[in-house]
Parts: C-alpha cells; sequence; structure tokens
C-alpha cells in the first residue's frame, strides 16, 4: 500500500513534467509568467508523504525537469530535493489546517523558485539577469497557490498521510 | 532512539541526493553539457517526445477554441438570440481556423524573404515544447540530426531571428530564444551603420552595447545580424529607445525583437554553420539584402 503512495506521486510528477514543458509554459502563462506546476506537485505529494519519499520524488521530478528543459542538469534536482524536504519538515505544523497548508505551498514555492534563481546563478545560468525574475519568482508562487486549490484534494482523494514511519519504513 | 535512527538515515539520504545534484551540475558545467549528460538529455528528449508531442496534440485544438471563444464574448450581447447558432459555427470555425492558420503561416515561411540562398539552405520545424520554467528560455522542435540539423544553426520565424540550436537529438533539437540572458548577438544598425551586441534581459527588449558608436542612435532604427555565428542580414529588431554616445563608453540602448515569442509554432532552421558564412554544402550565401520584413 505504502509504495503504491510513492507510485503514484512519482507517476504524478512525471505528468507534471509534461504538462509543465507543454501546456503550462505554451498555453497558460498569464503575464509571460507560468506555474511551477512540478515544484507544486512535489510539494504537495511531500505532505503525504515519508522523508525519503519525498526526497527521492523530489530529486526525480527535478531531473527529469533538467532533462526535458535546458537548465543545468541537476540544478532542478537538487531544488526540489530540498522542497520535499523542507515540505516534510512543514508537515506537523499544517496537518490539518487548509489555510496553512495553501501558505505552506506558496512559502515553499516562493522559497524553491529563490533558491533556483541563487544557485542558478552560482553556477553561471544568469537567472538574475532576467529583468522579470523577481515577478517570475512572485507570480510563479501565486498561480501555485491558487493551482495548488485543486491539487491537494486531488492528492488527499489519492493518497492519505502517510503514518510516522513512513513509506519506506 | 527510534526517532534518532530515522533523523540519522533522512539526514544521510538527503545529504547523497545533494551531493549527487552538485556532482552533476559540475559535471554538466565541466562538460559544457556534452559528454553523458548530453547524451542523457538526448535520450530523455527521444524517450518523452512522443508524449510531449501528444499532448500537445490534445492541448493545441483546446486552446484556440477557448481562444475563439473569448474573442467572441463582446458580440454575444447583440446576437443573443443567435448565441446557439453562433457557439456551433464558432466550434467548427475554431477547427478549421487552427488548419488554415497553420497552413498560411507554412506557405509564407515557405516563400520568407532570406538574405541570399539561406532559404533553399533551410527547413521548417515544428515547435514541439517550450521550456521547463520560467528561467528556462528555450523552445525544442520536432526536427533533429536525421534531417540536418545540427548545434549553431540559426532559427527564424516570419517577423526574424528567433535564436539558435544548442542541441540536438536525432528527432529533436533545442532552440535558445534571443531573450536569454545568456545569449548575445552581434547586429548592425541599418541606418546608421553602428555595430554592437545585442543580448536577452530574459524577457523584453534586448540590450544593445556599442562601444565604438560615435553617433546618435534613434529609435526604429532596425537591427540586423551580421556575419560570423549568424548569417548575415536577418532581421533581430528595432532601436526602442533614442540614446547618445557617452563618453568612453559608446552608445548603450535597447532594441524590441521583431519576434513575438509567445506565439511561436512554425518556425524555419537555416542549416548554415556558425562561423564559415557558409551554408553546409559549401556556398557562399549572398551578401545580406534587405532584412526580413
Amino acid at each position: 500500500m505504502r509504495s503504491r503512495f510513492l507510485n503514484i506521486a512519482i507517476a504524478v510528477s512525471i505528468s507534471a513534467v509534461i504538462l509543465q514543458t507543454t501546456l503550462f509554459d505554451r498555453y497558460v502563462d498569464p503575464f509571460g509568467v507560468t506555474a511551477d506546476f512540478v515544484l507544486l506537485v512535489v510539494v504537495v505529494a511531500s505532505f503525504r508523504l515519508a522523508e525519503e519519499a519525498a526526497m527521492v520524488l523530489g530529486f526525480s521530478a527535478g531531473l527529469l525537469n533538467d532533462l526535458l528543459g535546458n537548465t543545468l542538469l541537476g540544478l532542478w534536482a537538487l531544488v526540489l530535493t530540498v522542497v520535499g524536504y523542507a515540505a516534510v519538515r512543514l508537515r506537523p505544523r499544517i496537518e490539518g489546517n487548509p489555510l496553512l497548508t495553501l501558505g505552506a505551498v506558496f512559502a515553499l514555492t516562493l522559497g524553491g523558485e529563490l533558491l533556483f534563481a541563487v544557485l542558478g546563478t552560482l553556477f553561471g545560468q544568469q537567472v538574475f539577469s532576467d529583468v522579470n525574475a523577481f515577478k517570475k519568482v512572485l507570480l510563479a508562487a501565486v498561480y501555485n497557490l491558487i493551482l495548488a486549490s485543486a491539487v491537494v484534494p486531488f492528492f488527499g482523494w489519492f493518497m492519505k498521510p502517510e503514518s510516522p514511519s513512513g513509506v519506506w519504513a | 532512539m527510534l526517532a534518532n535512527q530515522r533523523f540519522a538515515r533522512s539526514t544521510a539520504v538527503f545529504l547523497t541526493l545533494v551531493t549527487i545534484a552538485f556532482l552533476l551540475m559540475t559535471f554538466d558545467v565541466r562538460s559544457e553539457r556534452g559528454g553523458i549528460t548530453g547524451t542523457l538529455r538526448d535520450g530523455a528528449h527521444t524517450l518523452f517526445e512522443p508524449v510531449q508531442a501528444a499532448v500537445n496534440s490534445v492541448v493545441r485544438p483546446i486552446d484556440s477554441s477557448i481562444e475563439a471563444l473569448i474573442n467572441l464574448a463582446g458580440l454575444r450581447a447583440e446576437n443573443d438570440r443567435l448565441r446557439q447558432q453562433l457557439d456551433e459555427a464558432t466550434r467548427k470555425l475554431a477547427e478549421t481556423e487552427v488548419i488554415r492558420s497553420q497552413n498560411e503561416v507554412l506557405l509564407q515561411l515557405s516563400q520568407l524573404d532570406l538574405p541570399g540562398d539561406l532559404l533553399e539552405q533551410s527547413l521548417v520545424a515544428r515547435v514541439q515544447s517550450g521550456g521547463s520554467s520560467n528561467f528556462d528560455f528555450s523552445l525544442v522542435l520536432n526536427k533533429g540530426s536525421a534531417d540536418g540539423l545540427a548545434e549553431g544553426q540559426p532559427v527564424v520565424n516570419l517577423q526574424g531571428l528567433v535564436g539558435r540550436i544548442v542541441s540536438v537529438t536525432s528527432s529533436s533539437s533545442t532552440v535558445k530564444l534571443l531573450t536569454d540572458p545568456d545569449h548575445a548577438v552581434a547586429v548592425q544598425l541599418a541606418r546608421s551603420g553602428f555595430v554592437g551586441t545585442a543580448s536577452g534581459r530574459g524577457a523584453g527588449d534586448l540590450k544593445f552595447v556599442s562601444s565604438r558608436a560615435d553617433g546618435p542612435v534613434g529609435s526604429g532604427e532596425v537591427a540586423v545580424t551580421l556575419a560570423g555565428r549568424y548569417p548575415a542580414g536577418l532581421l533581430v529588431g528595432r532601436v526602442a529607445k533614442d540614446a547618445a554616445p557617452a563618453i568612453g563608453a559608446g552608445v548603450q540602448t535597447t532594441i524590441e525583437p521583431a519576434v513575438d515569442f509567445n506565439q511561436l509554432d512554425f518556425v524555419r532552421v537555416i542549416l548554415f554553420l556558425p562561423g564559415t558564412d557558409q551554408t553546409p554544402d559549401g556556398e557562399e550565401p549572398a551578401p545580406a539584402g534587405e532584412p526580413t520584413p
């Protein structure tokens, strides 16, 4: 049953990466900015998974995102690993409170995007040379907040919260 | 005790994954995105290309229908009694409109006014997918090395220069857009003749710097590519703001790109070898003519 949760999470993450590179990047970009759907899926799935599973999910989804995009290989993998870990750490504080859950999605998206921008710049990706860098970071967090109201119940329906022992315990 | 063990194990997993990610990044930087990391990317593109194409084929008509319906929203009030008929007609129209506009673009692309004989040395490709995030300024085309595409080849559309190919698989290729902050192109202003570089800023206008310019630059002046990485004479954009030379710094202003990067569907890839000023079969392109309209 537990590995089923991880399988669902991985399948949804792969779908998220495909949707990010097709639907979101090409058609759904109000004000020229898209939601960071992959990051959103990793955050919401991590609210339901154990620590190790959340980190592996973040790493895998990030790596696929790097492979299908034109970013440095490992950059999104690193960011989403950290985001998955942070989401699991936040879970006890937000569990059962929808407002806090949405707030956590917003904060983790903001943090993830900023971490991507900082690490990307350190590795020569020129992220902060983008004149709209801060607008993109902020709007992506807002879009993820809006999408979370649909994605959180979706994951809630598929996956009940893990026991403290976690998926791999 | 058990909690400590779990914490130690999760910390170990975390540190391992972070280390792997750092190693991958370092390796990717050092190999300049070639080698094993390039092979991995090629494999992933080849593997997921059919899925992305399938998703696109589903999403594209829906998007076109939604756009068509949104555009008609203003007329609905005065055509209320015809709404049902109109909706029906709109749905049908949206379906045929997509095909018609694609045919129109393809026809125009086949008659594109490119300098010299570049049109003969080029082929049409379709945009398969976009970048993976807001900071990824790339597009994936549905043609690759099997069709003769190679790294460095310029990509244009009806409006002007789109970017250049940075990686190729047998069936797809990745294009770095002009707006990428990591991308710069040597340009010449058609009226004043000043040369300089136009570099991406993520969005909006390109930054133009000409250290050798000794006179003013007027807005609306056309900027075209210089021979080198690109063939000469491809339209890049128009100067957006007037600028005067500063002592010791030349001229700095912005260029509004000719291309609308949000409306890219079909593009034309010029089979041009960067730096050689030659097309792959060895023919010399003719001198630059008028910029692409």
